[in-house]
């Protein structure tokens, strides 16, 4: 079963940090949910775009705002079902606006959500709502292709 | 309905000016909200019977929110008694409480079913083609938008911080209705929180 880790604001505040490192990597958020209808049906393609982007460099973090009693059950087993590879992360917070606004203060919060960073951590595609994959793709090669 | 459209389309473009952020790269379907303090154009949409309400024949003497709700959304769903206990707690005070589904997906008979279901007695608007969503930049459910007597835009964002009324410690909209019935500003006037995407035409 897919490990799943509760992270706070600070928690994924460390995760998307970008640009320290020689070695960073571009990096893929997604802000997803097991009861978001949207969110279940675009992740068969953030699960293809994982296993044909990450052994190119590219990094990927899927991030829940399911409850934390799901993250043994509903949340591991929806990523199993997609057979999912990606990081696993749930946001455990009783105030969810200063995590929102450090992600993106334009972004009021509706799920799904997906950010793209290139190696320095700065925003390069964004999609608030469901992710048009012909895009996403188009924005990745650009930076995997570049070695940024 | 060409009018809010306008308007918020206008919105839009001045904001992009104003900040050099294009939400056109982005989303080009998703208009933004109109600023906190801008007047909110009158409107007219049905209920789940078929009838058109006006904006200006449901509003309070002391204002209205509006908050998009959904059928199927659980963290909506969650608030089912938080609304219907605001709404019933601010009729007394001059500030009525609407509901309005812009789900495509979630026709009007159901939308009038989960209502009868969850004993919500204020009125729900169906906003078919999602005009007002777009006319307010709304994305997701449950999203309020406190309106004042002449309809300037007070307050926009979430009901308070936590879907889970243990964990609730900041009611954010009540905290605006009061600071406006009480005539004294309003401390924050934009709070945000996680809720399910509008499912738009």
């Amino acid at each position: 079963m897919p490990v799943v880790v509760a992270v706070d604001a600070a928690g994924l505040q460390a995760l998307l940090k970008r640009g320290d490192a020689k070695s960073a990597k571009p990096l893929l958020a997604n802000y997803w949910a097991t009861w978001c209808e949207p969110c279940r049906d675009e992740f068969p393609d953030l699960v293809k775009v994982d296993a044909d982007y990450r052994p190119k460099g590219l990094d990927f973090i899927a991030v829940t705002l399911d409850d934390l009693a799901d993250i043994k059950t509903g949340v591991p087993k929806f990523l199993r079902k997609m057979h999912a590879q990606m990081p696993a992360y749930l946001l455990n917070l009783s105030d969810p606006e200063p995590a929102i606004k450090m992600v993106d203060s334009n972004w009021g919060g509706a799920l799904p959500a997906t950010f793209l960073y290139n190696a320095k951590g700065e925003v390069v595609y964004k999609s608030l709502g469901r992710i048009k994959v012909d895009e996403l793709r188009a924005a990745i090669e650009k930076l995997v292709g570049s070695k940024q | 309905m060409k009018k809010p459209f306008a308007f918020a389309l206008s919105l839009a473009a001045l904001f992009v000016m104003a900040t050099g952020f294009s939400a056109h790269a982005v989303r080009p379907d998703l208009p933004m909200p109109p600023p906190i303090g801008a007047t909110v154009d009158e409107f007219t949409l049905p209920d789940t019977n078929g009838k058109d309400h006006a904006l200006a024949s449901l509003k309070g003497k002391n204002g209205t929110v509006l908050i998009f709700i959904a059928v199927q959304c659980p963290i909506s769903n969650a608030y089912n008694e938080r609304m219907e206990k605001l709404a019933q707690d601010y009729k007394a005070r001059g500030i009525s409480v609407v509901g309005i589904n812009s789900n495509v997906s979630e026709p009007a008979d159901s939308v009038k079913a989960h209502a009868s279901a969850h004993n919500l007695t204020f009125v729900i608007l169906k906003d078919n083609g999602n005009k007002i969503a777009d006319a307010l930049g709304a994305t997701h459910t449950p999203e309020a938008y406190f309106l004042d007597a002449s309809n300037k835009l007070l307050y926009h964002g979430r009901i308070d911080n936590n879907k889970d009324l243990t964990q609730v410690n900041t009611s954010d909209l009540r905290l605006a209705l009061d600071a406006a019935l009480a005539g004294k500003p309003i401390e924050k006037t934009t709070a945000m929180a996680f809720g399910c995407s509008i499912k738009r035409a």
